[in-house]
């Protein structure tokens, strides 16, 4: 007779759902058979014959597992069944940053035309950006739409939101060193900057700095959320590790 | 066109209403669904390899159970009938009757039903 730690493991395998939804199926599954092998056993039946008729009564076929995953499956994955999943994420990839492209890329447009503010701090400033947004969004949208989201590429995500992060307050850093240490130069080696033209760069300065800690509280936002959803994943992960597991404990949370 | 052709799988519907039946009585685990079908029917019924898991959450999605996490430490999943539920077993359920009470008429003959 195989062990209840292999025809469980075997069905986690052919139960085609992401590892929450597994989670919340193989849970109820488990605690079942546990109770059901405690229940027959209270009555007399031997542990080996508990074990047994309770395979029998509880554990999915092939078939019953496949119903199973059919029944759990997102809207969002039946949806998207007919086509080929690489091509499918093709496609959320580039809609997810061209949203994040042209959420981003409006607003700085409007602020290049009324502001002073260099091309080149924009341009770096508005990649950093999109690129934060549209990792963030892409996380969320596998998260809240596609719910397969697991704790190891939320991980690097975090890393990857991090390191933007970063790169976004060097750049806005580096700005407002460069603009002011010119002009400052400039007016005290009386080489032709006016008061006019430094506090035009104190404004310009100001401007990079707000933009950069904007920037900073949409990329910290996003870190924490990351941060969030990789434990929120990775407790699902252990849960579904201590099911699958020979020293399965029924009382144990 | 006849009952059975109306509903091709009719073991499959025996099935659900087996379940919504238990579950009359009152609320419980899936195990213990399982285990009061087999027995309440001297084994006539039984839920063989799981086939009762894809039938209870589709009841659910349906919304004729409800199933909720209760306990202490690791939860169990419990269902109850819902007032849905309810209403659609009674009318399966004189359905059903009906269905088989033609079939036995139809298995004795009309012999039998005549005398």
């Amino acid at each position: 007779m195989p062990s209840a730690e292999s025809v469980f493991r075997e069905l986690n395998a052919r139960l085609d759902l992401p590892a929450r939804r597994r989670a919340l199926l193989l849970r109820e599954l488990r605690a079942d058979f546990e109770d059901l092998v405690t229940t027959l056993v209270a009555e007399g039946l031997t542990p080996e014959a508990a074990q047994q008729k309770a395979f029998r009564l509880l554990t999915p076929s092939p078939d019953d597992a496949g119903a199973l995953s059919g029944l759990h499956r997102t809207r969002y994955a039946r949806l998207v069944s007919g086509y080929r999943a690489a091509r499918v994420q093709v496609v959320e990839r580039v809609s997810i940053g061209v949203m994040a492209a042209l959420a981003v890329g409006a607003p700085l447009f409007a602020l290049a035309r009324s502001s002073g503010l260099p091309v080149g701090t924009l341009t770096v400033l508005g990649v950093a950006a999109t690129l934060l947004l549209a990792n963030l969004a892409w996380h969320a949208f596998r998260i809240v739409v596609r719910d397969d989201a697991d704790a190891d590429s939320l991980a690097r995500a975090g890393m990857v939101q991090a390191a933007l992060l970063g790169l976004t307050l060097s750049a806005g850093a580096l700005s407002v060193f460069v603009d002011a240490a010119l002009t400052l130069s400039s007016w005290e080696a009386g080489g032709g900057a006016t008061t006019i033209q430094v506090a035009a760069t104190m404004t310009r300065c100001a401007e990079t700095t707000a933009l950069t800690l904007g920037l900073t509280i949409l990329g910290v936002f996003g870190a924490l959320a990351l941060l969030q959803w990789h434990l929120s994943a990775r407790t699902v992960e252990e849960e579904l590790r201590a099911l699958l597991s020979p020293t399965f404990d029924p009382e144990e949370e | 066109m006849t009952a059975m052709t109306q509903r091709p799988n009719l073991s499959k519907h025996v099935n659900e209403l087996l379940i919504l039946a238990r579950l009359r009585v009152g609320p419980a685990h899936g195990y213990e669904i399982a285990l009061a079908v087999e027995r309440d029917s001297n084994g006539a019924f039984s839920f063989q390899h799981g086939t009762l898991y894809p039938i209870l959450h589709r009841l659910e999605q349906e919304r004729l159970i409800r199933g909720s996490w209760e306990g202490e430490g690791r939860k169990r999943k419990t269902y109850q009938l819902t007032t849905k539920g309810e209403a659609y077993l009674k009318g399966e359920a004189r359905e059903v009757k009906t269905l088989f009470l033609n079939l036995i008429r139809v298995l004795e003959g009309p012999a039998h039903a005549l005398g």
